[in-house]
């Protein structure tokens, strides 16, 4: 049958047999099967189409697979990534890597990649894509980023978009047309170094970017704020956007030279001084009583609302104490020892018998967080323990160096013992004192969260919502050290909702230590 | 035997039990922990006034515990067993409390039985009458089952394949099931794995077609099936869905070597789970596949750990195909696998070509390539040998990247399932590094 009439089309045999499969038998001719395995397929019964097709199917496609050989490509290899110096980290610490990657505390991930970084070590390569991911979708985990996945990162980082936060940032050409988080990027890393260029970028824009474009901007000028971006931000006051002229009224008071500052003294000169009865030099001599004479601003015109100040109280709160407690805390508090010529402690106790103690007084420790005084900071928290325990004066423990504010929370986690959550000052500080604690502080909180979840447990003390609230939180500042004693001195027949958060800080904590052990190793 | 955490928590039968698990390990949860040579055991307070009593014994493992879970193991044994790695200084070597003795007696009692009956059955089978009456009815309704299979292929290439995609879940489902009823568990899987083929992608048109045809070739030869060679019939026989006696071939003379754990992949198919375990010969240069199944919700655990080698004995099934075994014996000592013994691109697919001519119907081929390149080239992932060659990743592969991250463009070791057009990575060595990946 050599000389058969071979097929008009020049199709494959293997061709018309899918051709004829995907009509369905019933419709397409069978196939001439010129092929050869065609001694086979000669068998075929004819007759029977449906049987006959998917065995010319069995047959040709089976001699094609029984002879195929691998098939040639057409791709350009991009270059290998170069060689890293960084060993990667140990197979014990990548068990916990891949556990907070798939969920699991994943509040640990940016202290496990910190700790890796510390200890000379990288992220093992093939867990670098989950890692990336993390960093793509929570932007605090790119700090250390780039040291932790190493050249490899870099490498596999360029050839996903997705990742492009890593390495290269974009440069100051493509500012206009790049997205918002690119440029956030971009100015955040060039502040750090060059902070007037980074200004300028954003001044160039500045007038036909969006509003949220604007506030992610304005924000980032917080890192290296110096007078030179007084101009821009002074600019700024006058912006459509209130979240955009509330961040310049945050970062032209923090600048002690800035007019908005200079203004706001102007402004407050005559509204707070030493009353005549008690301003003789020879009563401040003999260390008297001083009293302050207090006027209430007049109005809250446009330009001192320009400066920062909201007109509209909140609600119980007289107006114009209202616009003085705003004014009071923009100006530096220097400013008042000197103006008044008496010690911060002396201000303290005249503002705190005057009729305006709780506008004054919230307000002057506000300025103090501000503008960080370590005297006033001292003379508010020292009245604070004493009287108030106002937490809001208690809040410039922050301004304190480490050791002293550490100190002064546990005095205050002593006290108090039967106040739950953040109606405790001692646990409500703990805010400021950010991790890892000390010693002495890890126990401290562990004491009053002991006594308090015995006094709960025996009904002595009423369970109330507020009680321990971030058991995640405590668990990343406490010193891994006490991961052994966490464990211990809880009683034994806990309550279900006091147990819950317990044991999650006790997880969290050991997962910390076991954690940073391997890191170690 | 030494047991790691990761190798424990593959025990667990989902994720949620591993989190209740890792709950547990305070070893002030429980009390009484101790344990031997054989057994594990300690009592862990519940809810309950009672602390539930959990223990294991360690010989194979096996887990009972007093609490109310359906879980197997529940999140106790789990527990235990973690804690017993982790943090073996909390237990007692000691001699079990009683309910512990009672138990593990019971177990080698039943062991001892079980031997027992097996020498037994192995001497006279029982009832040989009875039996052959069985197998008969058997064989009639697969029969049945294959005829009727065969008038629905023909139903479904006579109305065209192209149609495939657009069928209703119940077409396939429905023939599978009849497959079962049929005593054809074999085919019914064959007919289910028809189903997910348009969901492949590209060029699935061609595929189905292919797999119709190779079902139909099963369906035709089965006809015949007396006429065929013993060992060709082996392997029909195993394909739809008849079972070798285990016991019967454990008994029989095995291949003794130092078997390398390739990789491991679990798979569901209609409510079991079946775990493949690809293993390699270091002397023997053979290839082996272990099938561990598990219903409902206990995860198959072959015991053994991708990226460790293991002297052992494997009996091998009969048939053509040579793949699939039995493990007699093993050693308790395993080391760390630094090399995947492979093959350039060309070698490996022309060693599967060869299987394939043994054996029409092989679905996944253990394919150990050396020197490739991982990278993303023209839609697709594909691995790109040092002669230009290339093949393409599994559509439904989930760590591609990860595979890019490891090789960072430098040649690496790739071992996966390949099916004759896409290759399913389960692990891969790159410096000396075993790394495997989760299906």
């Amino acid at each position: 049958m050599s000389s058969s009439p071979k097929p008009v089309r020049e199709e494959s045999c293997w061709e018309q047999i899918v051709r004829a499969s995907l009509l369905g038998a019933e419709r397409g001719s069978l196939p001439m099967l010129d092929h050869p395995s065609r001694a086979l397929l000669s068998q075929l019964d004819g007759s029977k189409r449906e049987a006959s097709l998917l065995s010319a199917a069995a047959i040709v496609s089976l001699h094609q697979r029984c002879g195929a050989l691998p098939a040639l490509t057409s791709a350009v290899l991009p270059p290998p990534a170069k060689k890293d110096s960084l060993p990667g980290c140990g197979p014990g610490a990548a068990v916990y890597l891949r556990r907070m990657l798939k969920g699991e505390h994943t509040i640990l991930l940016s202290e496990f990649l910190a700790a890796l970084h510390a200890a000379g070590k990288r992220v093992p390569e093939e867990l670098l894509p989950e890692v990336l991911d993390a960093a793509r979708k929570e932007s605090s985990l790119r700090k250390q980023l780039a040291a932790v996945v190493g050249k490899r990162g870099e490498w596999l980082a360029a050839q996903n978009e997705a990742w492009n936060f890593v390495g290269a940032a974009i440069s100051h050409q493509d500012w206009e047309v790049s997205s918002r988080a690119d440029r956030v990027m971009l100015l955040r890393r060039l502040r750090l170094e060059r902070p007037a260029e980074a200004l300028q970028l954003i001044a160039s824009t500045w007038k036909q970017d969006p509003p949220d474009d604007r506030i992610a901007f304005i924000a980032e000028l917080q890192a290296g704020l110096t007078m030179a971006d007084e101009a821009f931000l002074d600019a700024a006051l006058d912006d459509r956007r209130k979240e955009v002229r509330q961040k310049a009224v945050e970062f032209l008071a923090q600048m002690p030279q800035s007019g908005l500052v200079r203004r706001m003294i102007d402004r407050l000169k005559p509204l707070v001084v030493l009353s005549q009865a008690t301003g003789s030099k020879l009563k401040k001599m003999f260390g008297g009583n001083v009293a302050l004479e207090i006027t209430l601003p007049s109005a809250c015109d446009d330009v001192l609302q320009r400066d920062g100040v909201e007109p509209k109280p909140p609600q119980g709160k007289g107006e114009k104490a209202w616009w003085l407690a705003q004014m009071l805390a923009l100006a530096p508090v220097a400013f008042w020892t000197q103006h008044l010529g008496i010690k911060p402690e002396e201000c303290i106790k005249a503002a705190a018998a005057s009729d305006y103690t709780d506008d004054l007084l919230p307000a002057w420790a506000a300025a103090t967080r501000r503008h960080p005084d370590l005297e006033w900071a001292r003379a508010l928290l020292g009245y604070a323990l004493e009287n108030s325990r106002d937490n809001r004066l208690l809040a410039v423990l922050e301004v304190l160096p480490a050791q002293e504010r550490e100190e002064a929370v546990i005095k205050l986690l002593k006290r108090d013992r039967e106040k739950l959550g953040n109606e405790q000052a001692g646990l409500n500080l703990l805010q400021v004192c950010p991790g890892p604690w000390s010693i002495n502080l890890g126990r401290a909180v562990l004491d009053l969260l002991r006594y308090q979840t015995q006094q709960i447990t025996a009904g002595k003390i009423k369970f109330a919502w507020n009680w321990f609230q971030q058991p995640e939180v405590f668990a990343t500042r406490l010193p891994v050290k006490l991961a052994d004693a966490v464990q211990e001195g809880w009683t034994a027949d806990l309550l279900p909702q006091l147990q819950r958060p317990i044991q999650t800080m006790i997880e969290i904590l050991n997962f910390r230590s076991k954690m940073l052990k391997e890191i170690e190793k | 035997m030494n047991w790691t955490t990761e190798q424990i928590l593959k025990l667990s039968p989902d994720a949620a039990s591993a989190k209740a698990a890792r709950g547990l390990l305070n070893p002030k949860k429980w009390s009484g922990l101790g344990t031997n040579e054989r057994a594990v055991w300690g009592l862990c307070q519940g809810s309950g006034s009672k602390p539930y009593q959990a223990q294991i014994d360690l010989s194979e493992p096996a887990f009972k515990c007093s609490c109310p879970s359906r879980k197997f193991p529940c999140k106790h044994g789990l527990a235990l067993f973690l804690l017993l790695a982790e943090q073996l200084k909390e237990f007692n070597q000691s001699s079990p409390p009683e309910w512990v003795a009672k138990w593990i007696e019971s177990r080698s009692g039943r062991a001892a039985k079980k031997e027992a009956k097996e020498l037994e059955a192995s001497k006279a089978p029982a009832d040989p009458e009875a039996q052959a009456k069985t197998a008969a009815k058997r064989l009639e309704r697969v029969k049945n089952g294959v005829a009727d299979s065969q008038r629905w292929l023909e139903d479904f290439v006579r109305t065209g394949v192209a149609q495939a995609s657009s069928k209703d879940p119940a077409f396939w489902e429905n023939a599978a099931a009849r497959l079962v009823d049929a005593q054809a568990p074999g085919l019914a899987r064959l007919v289910r794995e028809l189903s997910i083929l348009p969901s492949l992608g590209a060029g699935w048109q061609e595929r189905m077609i292919e797999h119709a045809a190779r079902l139909h070739l099963l369906l035709e030869g089965f006809q015949r099936i007396e006429s065929l060679p013993e060992d060709v019939q082996s392997d029909m026989r195993a394909l739809i869905g008849w079972t070798e006696d285990q016991d019967e071939l454990k008994r029989q003379p095995g291949i003794s070597d130092e078997w390398t754990v390739l990789g491991q992949r679990t798979e569901l198919e209609d409510r079991l789970q079946v775990q493949r375990c690809w293993l390699k010969g270091r002397q023997s240069m053979r290839a082996a596949l272990l099938l561990t199944f598990a219903y409902g919700n206990q995860a198959p655990f072959s015991g053994l750990m991708s990226g460790t080698c293991f002297e052992g004995e494997l009996v091998f099934f009969p048939g053509r195909l040579g793949l699939r075994a039995l493990l007699k014996t093993r050693s308790e000592n395993t080391r760390v696998a630094r090399e995947l013994s492979g093959g350039s691109l060309t070698e490996e697919i022309i060693g599967w070509s060869e299987f394939v001519a043994r054996h029409p119907w092989l679905q996944r081929y253990p394919m150990s390539l050396s020197g490739v390149i991982p990278m993303d080239h023209d839609g697709a992932w594909r691995l790109i040998g040092s002669e230009r060659h290339q093949v393409t990743l599994h559509p439904h592969f989930q760590s591609s990247w990860n595979l890019a991250a490891l090789g960072g463009g430098h040649p690496i070791d790739v071992f996966g399932e390949w099916d004759g057009d896409y290759l399913m990575p389960l692990s891969a060595v790159a410096e000396g590094r075993f790394v495997e990946f989760e299906s």
